[in-house]
Order: C-alpha cells, then sequence, then structure tokens
C-alpha cells in the first residue's frame, strides 16, 4: 500500500507584503482626489492600458477583486448582500456584484470612509452581466460618464 | 376562430416534419429571436425556434450548468430526447451565454449537418454594430448558400423581407385589436399566435392571419376585466397566462421575445439588403442583454403601457436569468412611477399555478382597491 509523502510546507514570506500593496491600491483609489488624479470603476478584465495611458494619476478599483475583498469580511459582506437585496435585486446574481452594489448603496468603503465615486466607467462586456453591472452603478451614483466594450464571449 | 394557431403551436414538430415531406427543403433550428431569419428564408429554408416542453427532465445535467437559465436547460433537453430530430442545422445568434451553452451543448451532443454561431453584437447602441453585424451576415449568407447549394439572389432576399415584414405588420394589426375597450383576443391566444409565427413558414402564418383579421372585429369583445401587461424573461408558458385571465383580467399588451419583441420592428428595404437586415436586428426593440450602455426598452415599455391603457404589469423572469434581473428594479420603478403598479414573479420549467394565483388575485384585488370588508 503506497504511504502518502508529506512535503514541509510553510506561510508565503511575501504574504504581509502583498496585503501592504493590495491595500495601497484601494487607498490610492479613494486618495486619488487628494492627489489632484482622478478614479475609474471597471472589472478586472478591462483594458486597463487605455486608462493607464491618461498619466499616473489615474487609478482604477478592479470590481470584482473589490467584491472578494469584501467577501473575506464576513460581517460587512453580509450587510452589502442583504442592502442590495433590499434595493430589489435578485440573490441568484452573481456575488461579486452584489457585493460591489452594498457597498456603494451603504456609502461605506472597505478602507474605510464613504464610497468613492468613479470619475468615469470603463468596462468590458465578458459575460451577460458586466456592461450591465455599471449600468446598475449609474442607476445608483448618477452621473457618471460610462464606456462599455462588447467583447461577445 | 384562433383554433388553427393553437393547433400549430402544440404539434410544431409535425408540422414542421410535413413541411420537409411536402417540400423537400431544410429545416434550421434557432436559439433565440436575433437569427436573422430572412436569410435562411430566402435560401428555402425554414427556420423554427426551439423552445422548451415546460416538463421536468434529468438530461441536462451533465452538460449545462444548474445555475442557469432553466428556459435554456428545457431547451437542451428537447435535443437531448430526439424531440427535433428532423432538423437540418442549428444556428444562434449571440445573444446571452446560457442559453449559448445550450446550443454548444447541442452542437456537441445532438449532431446535426450544419451549425452556426453567428457574432450578434451586444453592443448594438454602438456605431460600429451595423457595419460589423453585415459582414457577418455576408458570411452567414456564404455558410448557408453553401450547405444548401442554392445561391441566394438579391431577389430571393427582397422577397423573404416582404414576406417577414408582412408578417410583422399583420402581427401589429392584431396587435392593435387588444387596445379596443373590449378587446377581442385574450393575451393567451396573442401568444399561441406570436409562438406560431416563430415555428410555422410565414406566408403559410400571414395567410391565417388575414383571415382572422376580417372575422375577428365581428367576434364579441371581451370584458378585459383588469387591462394587464405582461413583460420580462423569454415566456411561453400559454398555462400561466390562462389562469390570469380566468381571474378577472386581461393581458393586453405584451415585452417578450415570444411576443412583440419578436416582430415590432421591420427591415426597412434598401439596395444594400444584408446592410438593412442588419439594420432591423441592430435597432430592434432589445433584449436586455444588448441593451445597454442607456436602458432604452424602458421607454418603450412605458409606451405600450400607455398606449394600451395598462392598468398592472406581470413581470416575469426566468430565474437565474440575469440580464432581465439586472433590469427589472429599473423597470417597475419604471412603471410605479408612470402609475402601473407591478407584480414581480419567477418563472421555471414549470410554474406554481396555485400558489401564483393566490398572488395574482391580491394583486389584481390591489389595483382594483377593492374594499375587503364591503
Amino acid at each position: 500500500m503506497a504511504t502518502k509523502q508529506k512535503y514541509e510546507t510553510q506561510p508565503l514570506k511575501c504574504w504581509g507584503r502583498a496585503k501592504e500593496i493590495r491595500e495601497n491600491f484601494y487607498r490610492d483609489y479613494a486618495q486619488a482626489h487628494e492627489k489632484g488624479g482622478l478614479r475609474w470603476a471597471g472589472g478586472a478584465w478591462t483594458f486597463g492600458a487605455i486608462p493607464c495611458g491618461l498619466g499616473d494619476d489615474v487609478w482604477s478599483i478592479t470590481s470584482e477583486p473589490y467584491a472578494a475583498s469584501i467577501a473575506a469580511n464576513k460581517e460587512f459582506s453580509m450587510r452589502c448582500l442583504e442592502a442590495t437585496e433590499r434595493a430589489g435585486y435578485a440573490r441568484d446574481l452573481c456575488s461579486y456584484m452584489r457585493n460591489y452594489w452594498g457597498s456603494v448603496i451603504l456609502n461605506e468603503y472597505l478602507w474605510g470612509g464613504p464610497f468613492p465615486k468613479p470619475d468615469f466607467i470603463w468596462q468590458d462586456h465578458i459575460c451577460c452581466s458586466h456592461a450591465k453591472w455599471y449600468q446598475v452603478v449609474c442607476d445608483l451614483e448618477p452621473g457618471i460618464p460610462q464606456f462599455c466594450i462588447d467583447v461577445a464571449v | 376562430m384562433l383554433n388553427q394557431f393553437r393547433d400549430w403551436e402544440r404539434n410544431r414538430h409535425e408540422y414542421a416534419k410535413a413541411w420537409k415531406e411536402r417540400t423537400g427543403g431544410k429545416v434550421m433550428g434557432y436559439f433565440c429571436t436575433y437569427a436573422p431569419e430572412e436569410i435562411l428564408y430566402a435560401a428555402g429554408v425554414l427556420p423554427v425556434r426551439i423552445l422548451g416542453s415546460h416538463e421536468p427532465q434529468d438530461v441536462t445535467e451533465p452538460h449545462i450548468f444548474g445555475m442557469f437559465c432553466p428556459f435554456c436547460r428545457d431547451c437542451l433537453a428537447q435535443g437531448l430526447k430526439g424531440r427535433y430530430d428532423y432538423l437540418d442545422g442549428i444556428m444562434i445568434s449571440q445573444s446571452c451565454l446560457h442559453i449559448r451553452q445550450a446550443f454548444t451543448s447541442w452542437q456537441k451532443h445532438v449532431p446535426v449537418d450544419f451549425h452556426y454561431y453567428l457574432c450578434m453584437p451586444n453592443r448594438v447602441q454602438s456605431p460600429h454594430a451595423l457595419p460589423y453585424l453585415a459582414g457577418e451576415l455576408a458570411e452567414f449568407k456564404t455558410a448557408v448558400e453553401k450547405w444548401t447549394g442554392k445561391t441566394i439572389s438579391d431577389a430571393d432576399l427582397d422577397k423573404a423581407i416582404e414576406v417577414y415584414n408582412e408578417n410583422r405588420r399583420l402581427m401589429r394589426a392584431v396587435y392593435e385589436l387588444r387596445k379596443d375597450d373590449h378587446p377581442h383576443l385574450t393575451g393567451e391566444e396573442a401568444m399561441e399566435m406570436v409562438i406560431a409565427s416563430q415555428m410555422i413558414d410565414k406566408a403559410e402564418h400571414s395567410r391565417q392571419i388575414k383571415k382572422i383579421l376580417e372575422q375577428l372585429p365581428s367576434r364579441d369583445g371581451r370584458d378585459p376585466g383588469t387591462r394587464l401587461m405582461i413583460l420580462g424573461s423569454e415566456d411561453d408558458d400559454i398555462e400561466f397566462l390562462n389562469m390570469v385571465e380566468s381571474c378577472g383580467a386581461t393581458f393586453v399588451v405584451d415585452d417578450h421575445c415570444t411576443g412583440s419583441r419578436y416582430f415590432w420592428n421591420e427591415v426597412e428595404p434598401s439596395d444594400n439588403r444584408l446592410e438593412a437586415i442588419a439594420a432591423r436586428y441592430v435597432h430592434r426593440v432589445p433584449c436586455p442583454s444588448k441593451d445597454w450602455e442607456d436602458r432604452t426598452r424602458i421607454d418603450h415599455i412605458l409606451r405600450l403601457a400607455r398606449d394600451w391603457n395598462v392598468a398592472g404589469a406581470v413581470v416575469i423572469q426566468q430565474k437565474f436569468c440575469d440580464p432581465h434581473e439586472l433590469d427589472i428594479p429599473a423597470i417597475r420603478e419604471a412603471l410605479d412611477r408612470n402609475g402601473t403598479k407591478t407584480l414581480f414573479l419567477e418563472f421555471d420549467v414549470t410554474v406554481p399555478i396555485g400558489q401564483f394565483k393566490v398572488r395574482v388575485e391580491a394583486f389584481l384585488e390591489m389595483i382594483g382597491d377593492d374594499d375587503l370588508f364591503d
């Protein structure tokens, strides 16, 4: 009978640094206006290279990872999901969207303070929900210019 | 008077088989109403929409996610059960991922001679959508010609466009009759007419509409009770419409792809036939999967509610239908702002008629403002 080989493991030494970089990423987004810059919102799969061309003081909130970060905070995630359902959105919609919208509806940012409203939306329609996700964001936060690229997956 | 449409709708497979035997032509199953049927018709092909059967089934689980909408699973089940065994080809115009999964699973597990994925843009509001789709239609036309061995001439396209446009005009005329204070047909009958039109040779369907358009005005109008609209995801649940219309209400208009959205817009003929057809599909009343960045469909829905003098709207959604779920809160808010109350119901392959009846009756009481203690 084969015996199971055990390999020694250890926590990633870079894990703490990775979390620090992540926090800086979301803080940069929130503080963009204080630095004289702009904020844009869109999915993680969006062609980020294009807004990058606007300059180094333009920061994005990549919506799926932001929603996944919310999910790690069970108490806040629950409040986000409940706020979204209360606003009439179906509970079987993707939970990335529901966490994200909940954060907007509650006007609470995961890293503290009010939700930082984006200056523009730049999104890829990589599934049936992606462009519609930000259509709802525009319902919740009116007046944001929105541009979505068709990617008929 | 309207029995022929009901017969076609219920005996869709028998019709297609008989048509094939009679004409020797090919039959193409299509999965979404963005399929450019005019091109198929011009090639002498009968386009038949693939719909479900509303029976519980256990054949699709290995092929399609359980959290995909029940409609797409019901469609695939029909293929896996061999109910469309007369099809020579299948096609889809890109619409939503769920129905596309039904198409690709069918492609893999229910072989047919010809299958085609037409890359229909989703961002139809883009100025590039029209030339892009016209190019895709040119490729589709070439593929259909190769498959059928028939060259599709301009004259063939002109004839097909006119046959389809005539059917659309006739269906609009039927819907006009539903504006009457005493509508001459029910929502159930109207839905049967539209669904039948998605499976029957359009010229034959139009001949039948012409006959009933002569007879309908002399048919006794119906006391409509509460005038309702129905809208939302794909819906061919005729049993549900029948139940609602037996509770003192009448569906006088709809916004469904098995209803008005299917025939509302015509092709505006032009010298560039494919561009004209493309324009029709780009500019038609959109499915929510294509209605972005602006929500253009809401104004259309509000116009229907106003013009057909609607008192309330039943907003239905196939469970897990993301595009509709993403529009429904905005639609309900817009209708509510305009004084049209809404009832939201989530549909599955089968619907709980008893439970829904209780909710529908409560909704009708609310609209009627009946005093429960009179």
